[in-house]
């Protein structure tokens, strides 16, 4: 559906999005991970054919981007960083205006715009002024825009950005809903959101990727180390030479008001590390495991490159 | 044929919104009420020096352009409009490409199924309408003389509102070029009227050299020469494609710039 080849850009000298190219297929929700300033902006939009790359290609349905641009264009719905929205036009008629922009058949209009405030929830906001309207409306009505031709991909950056958790919620919601339908792109640096919405992820770092893989693969590739996190009435020094000893315990680090362990991933671990607490008198309050989660998969991946760079 | 017929839809669709959103805009009121108040002062001001004059016996002696309502106070009302257009047409050409950049608008354009050549003609063409409804307000003036018995020669006037049209068409190029530069909505007025008064003054050139070929060239680009013409109640060729060339050149510029966003290296 969706072929990125070897996209390159640069602004001057310096290069923005370096050599990325990863496939998205059909009915996939593909979310796009990096820092701020990563080159995730970029690269979205070479893929919406805002502008060309320096080299390298996009082919939509096998299609050249550059070559076709509007035929192509019609296939894709997308919301930039900041909604483009019209402050000074009433919701409805900002919809049937992108609605013809995109080459919708006149007659087909009321009907989609129906369809896209139906969809994005603004119902009781349809004859406002967009001006008017709070963040989390504008940003729906952006997203309305992206959706109204039905097109087969979305391409959304950033879409939760600055929304309050309740919204966050919400558009996660309407993403769900959208699934199926249509192949999604998603750019974002929080981290929860690709758990939640993602079949796949590709993390960019500095313009280039740096993993492209499934959720449960970048888990379990991460996730030879889990995390203890000990809460201790008597902490002292007998019990972290003792934790130390055992096997499996990789690193012991005294926080004062708790012990962190690092540890293999095996279970019996854990029950070593309680008989070891129990037995010694030494008050046991809290005992928690914490698997890898994204954020540090995604923190450690991007430092790991920053070392290499560095070496 | 299906070509012609998607260019002039996506073109009227960005013209359309264009033109509907601004001509209910405070912005464009605001202009046009800054004409009217001008307008409103100057002309039946010089209307009554007019009338007074010809009941004057000193009139019976005067003669020529003195003794002609068209000379004597439809001109002073046309340069007036002139030099109003000057500083107005890049106010409201900045709504048009730097206010788009600047709230970030601009990207639903470059990233729908349109092309840089849609978006210049569009935005081209509600201005184009917004400044014809800016000359239909200021041709009352004139015309409002016509309830008095009197013959005015509507010809020359008419003639002098098409250059007037023409030239306003120009400054519209020149300010949407400027309002192509920046997402700045305040450096683009200055830029555009910059540019507006550069054009007016060009001619001035002619006196840095005497060789004839240079003196003429100079002549031709003079906008008051052309606008003089006009207003002698004459349509020439060679004025009107001096506007519709000046007018080419400055939309091939626009068009440029905007194209240079999509390729930036």
């Amino acid at each position: 559906m969706i072929e990125a080849c070897n996209l390159h850009k640069s602004y001057g000298h310096r290069a923005a999005v370096r050599d990325v190219s990863f496939t998205v297929n059909k009915g996939e929700i593909v979310g796009f991970l990096g820092p701020n300033g990563a080159g995730k902006t970029t690269t979205m939009r070479m893929l919406t054919g805002y502008m060309s790359p320096s080299q390298g290609k996009v082919l939509i349905d096998s299609q050249d981007i550059s070559e076709y641009p509007v035929e192509v264009k019609q296939k894709i719905g997308y919301l930039p960083e900041a909604p483009p929205l019209y402050k000074d036009m009433y919701v409805r008629d900002y919809l049937q205006f992108t609605a013809r922009l995109k080459c919708c058949p006149s007659h087909k209009i009321p009907a989609l715009t129906v369809r896209a405030i139906e969809k994005a929830g603004l119902q009781s906001v349809q004859k406002r002024l967009i001006g008017n309207l709070s963040k989390g409306f504008q940003q729906r009505v952006g997203l309305a825009q992206a959706i109204i031709t039905d097109p087969d991909i979305l391409i959304l950056d950033e879409p939760t950005v600055g929304l309050d958790p309740r919204q966050v919620v919400e558009i996660r919601e309407l993403l769900a809903d959208l699934k199926g339908q249509h192949t999604i792109i998603l750019s974002t640096h929080i981290l929860p959101e690709v758990q939640t919405s993602c079949d796949r992820v590709i993390i960019i770092h500095e313009g280039s990727i740096v993993t492209t893989s499934t959720l449960q693969e970048l888990g379990s590739k991460l996730s030879a180390q889990k995390t203890i996190t000990l809460k201790i009435r008597n902490n002292s020094p007998a019990l972290l030479e003792k934790l130390q000893s055992l096997k499996g315990v990789l690193s012991v680090q005294d926080k004062k008001t708790s012990i962190e362990l690092q540890t293999s991933s095996d279970s019996s671990v854990n029950e070593q590390v309680a008989q070891v607490a129990v037995s010694g008198n030494f008050g046991l309050l809290e005992m928690k495991e914490e698997g890898l989660n994204l954020e540090e998969v995604f923190i450690r991946l991007t430092d790991g490159n920053k070392r290499n760079e560095q070496k | 044929m299906k070509a012609l017929k998607f260019f002039l839809r996506q073109t009227f669709v960005i013209a359309w919104r264009d033109f509907s959103q601004t001509i209910i805009s405070p912005l464009f009121f605001s202009l046009i009420g800054i004409f009217c108040a001008f307008l409103s002062y100057t002309f039946p001001r010089e209307l009554f020096r007019f009338a007074n004059s010809y009941v004057m016996p000193a009139f019976q002696q005067m003669g020529g352009q003195e003794k002609n309502i068209h000379f004597a106070v439809f001109v002073s009302h046309i340069s007036l409009i002139n030099l109003l257009l000057l500083f107005c047409v890049p106010a409201l050409t900045m709504k048009f490409l730097a206010e788009e950049r600047k709230n970030r608008t601009f990207d639903l354009l470059m990233t729908a199924p349109v092309s840089s050549f849609h978006i210049v003609t569009g935005k081209y063409l509600a201005l184009l309408g917004l400044v014809f409804c800016f000359l239909a307000v200021t041709a009352f003036y004139p015309l409002m003389v016509a309830v008095f018995p009197s013959e005015i020669p509507f010809g020359p006037l008419l003639a002098s509102y098409i250059g007037l049209f023409l030239l306003a068409a120009l400054y519209t190029a020149v300010g949407l070029f400027a309002s192509s530069l920046t997402s700045s909505i305040f450096l683009s007025v200055i830029i555009g009227f910059i540019l507006n008064i550069v054009l007016w003054f060009i001619s001035q050139g002619q006196d840095f050299s005497d060789n004839p070929i240079f003196t003429s060239i100079m002549e031709y680009l003079s906008l008051g020469n052309h606008l003089t013409s006009f207003i002698k109640g004459s349509l020439t060729v060679s004025s009107c494609v001096f506007f519709a060339s000046a007018i080419f050149l400055f939309l091939f510029l626009v068009y440029r710039v905007i194209e240079f966003g999509r390729w930036r290296p």
